[in-house]
Order: C-alpha cells, then sequence, then structure tokens
C-alpha cells in the first residue's frame, strides 16, 4: 500500500464540496494506488498534484454562499418581485396607469433639468457672471395705441437688449 | 451503465473505447452535473482498503436519463438517413 501526501489530501478536504468529498477523495487514492504500482511513486506523486489542482474548479469546490453565509434577504426580494409582477398581472389599468405616470413625471423632471442647464450655461467665462444682469428695455411708441391689437407689425410694445453708453458709463 | 459504474471505471471505458484521456476533475464535475439535471442517481457503495477506506459513488441511469439517450440516438440517426449516398461514395 502506498499513502499519497498528505498535505494535498488534507487541501483537498479544505476546497471540496462536503457532500461529494468522500468518493472522490476514495478516487484519489485508488488513481494513486494504480500509478504508483504502474509508474513509480515519484511520478505517481507528480501525477497526484496535478490532479488535486485540476479538481480546484466551480463543480466541485464547497459551495460559499449555500452553507456559511445563508441569508433570507434574496429569497425576500425574489418574493417581492414575484407578487409585484402578479399585482400587475391581476390589476392591468392601474399598473399602465402607475407606471406611464411614474415615467412621464421622471421625464419631465429630466427635461426641466436640461433646460435649466442651457439656460444657465451662457456667458459663464464672465468673472462675476452669477451677478451680472442684462439690462433691458421696453419702449412704447406713442404713435400706436396700447398695443392691444392682434397685428403683431402695429404692437406698440418693443423690448430691446442694448442699453445706451450713458447708462453703461455711469 | 453497468451496475459498477463509479468515476474511474467510467473514465477508463472512455480511454480504452474513445483512445482519449480523461481527467479526474471533468469527470466528476459532469456526473455531479448530469445527476443535477436528473438523468442520473448515485449511491454509496462499500469502502475497500484500496481507497483508503472512502466509499464509493456508483452512477445509475433515471428513466429520463433513459428516455433522454434514446431521443439523441434517434436524432443522430435521423441525421445520418439524411446524408445522399453520393456524398458518401
Amino acid at each position: 500500500m502506498y499513502t499519497p501526501p498528505e498535505i494535498l489530501l488534507r487541501f483537498f478536504r479544505w476546497f471540496c464540496d462536503p457532500e461529494c468529498c468522500e468518493d472522490i477523495e476514495g478516487d484519489l487514492y485508488e488513481t494513486f494506488q494504480r500509478d504508483a504500482g504502474s509508474k513509480g511513486i515519484r511520478k505517481a506523486r507528480w501525477l497526484f498534484i496535478i490532479r488535486v489542482l485540476k479538481l480546484f474548479r466551480p463543480g466541485i469546490i464547497r459551495p460559499i454562499i449555500k452553507n456559511r453565509f445563508y441569508s433570507n434577504n434574496f429569497d425576500m426580494l425574489r418574493n417581492y418581485i414575484t407578487t409585484a409582477f402578479r399585482n400587475m398581472k391581476r390589476e392591468k389599468l392601474f399598473a399602465i396607469m402607475n407606471i406611464a405616470g411614474l415615467a412621464i413625471g421622471i421625464g419631465c423632471g429630466l427635461v426641466i433639468y436640461k433646460i435649466i442647464t442651457y439656460e444657465l450655461s451662457f456667458n459663464s467665462y464672465h468673472k462675476n457672471y452669477e451677478n451680472t444682469y442684462r439690462v433691458i428695455n421696453r419702449f412704447q411708441h406713442p404713435q400706436f395705441g396700447t398695443g392691444t391689437t392682434r397685428d403683431k407689425y402695429t404692437h406698440s410694445l418693443m423690448h430691446s437688449g442694448t442699453t445706451s453708453q450713458a447708462l453703461a458709463r455711469r | 451503465m453497468a451496475p459498477g459504474a463509479y468515476a474511474i471505471a467510467i473514465s477508463d471505458e472512455i480511454e480504452t473505447r474513445l483512445k482519449r484521456k480523461v481527467s479526474l476533475g471533468a469527470m466528476q464535475t459532469s456526473l455531479r452535473r448530469l445527476e443535477e439535471k436528473g438523468f442520473l442517481k448515485s449511491e454509496l457503495g462499500e469502502a475497500t482498503k484500496m481507497r483508503g477506506g472512502k466509499r464509493k459513488r456508483l452512477f445509475s441511469l433515471t428513466n429520463f436519463g433513459k428516455k433522454a439517450l434514446k431521443e439523441a440516438k434517434e436524432q443522430r440517426m435521423g441525421l445520418w438517413s439524411a446524408v445522399p449516398d453520393f456524398v458518401l461514395n
């Protein structure tokens, strides 16, 4: 009888799934016996090392989550999701209204945000741009009434973005 | 599968019949996956001194596995018979 290296067997027992540990260890033992008989004990040891390292693979390594850190959170989350889907299936109109409302709300929020960032993006290279304002003049030409007519060319109220130099100089 | 089917016996069969090597790790993982899928069932055999006092895991086919095998064979035969004669000659 030959005995395989004890350190490697211990390493194997450490990583192996306890459910199938015993029978694979037996297989390792048996192949080692056979190799030692036919190829000599030195070569058998090398083959044994390679075999153990090849067993270090996902199907055989003990499951980490299942045994040691089992938590109910995943199952609860799955339950919440299934119940949510069942409710949606049962009350279709309600679900559609809810989802559509939420979608429109989020969409409006995003659009408003984009518009505001666009409007705030101008002339930000000035020194005190946060406290810089633009003066707009409103004119009302006396010749054309009060500006209640519908025709825009006879509209009396006018806006102008330019300011006279006299005002600017102060 | 024969009554004495366990990992080493099966890989020996493959080596003699198909002339290719199978590593123990590959054998064990595929056997376990087949068992998980319900094609195989297994039980622990008796312990021998040759195996360092460890028991064997003996595998056998389930009815579902037999059905799957037959289906696979029929599909292959169907494909084989679909090959025209002049291709082979």
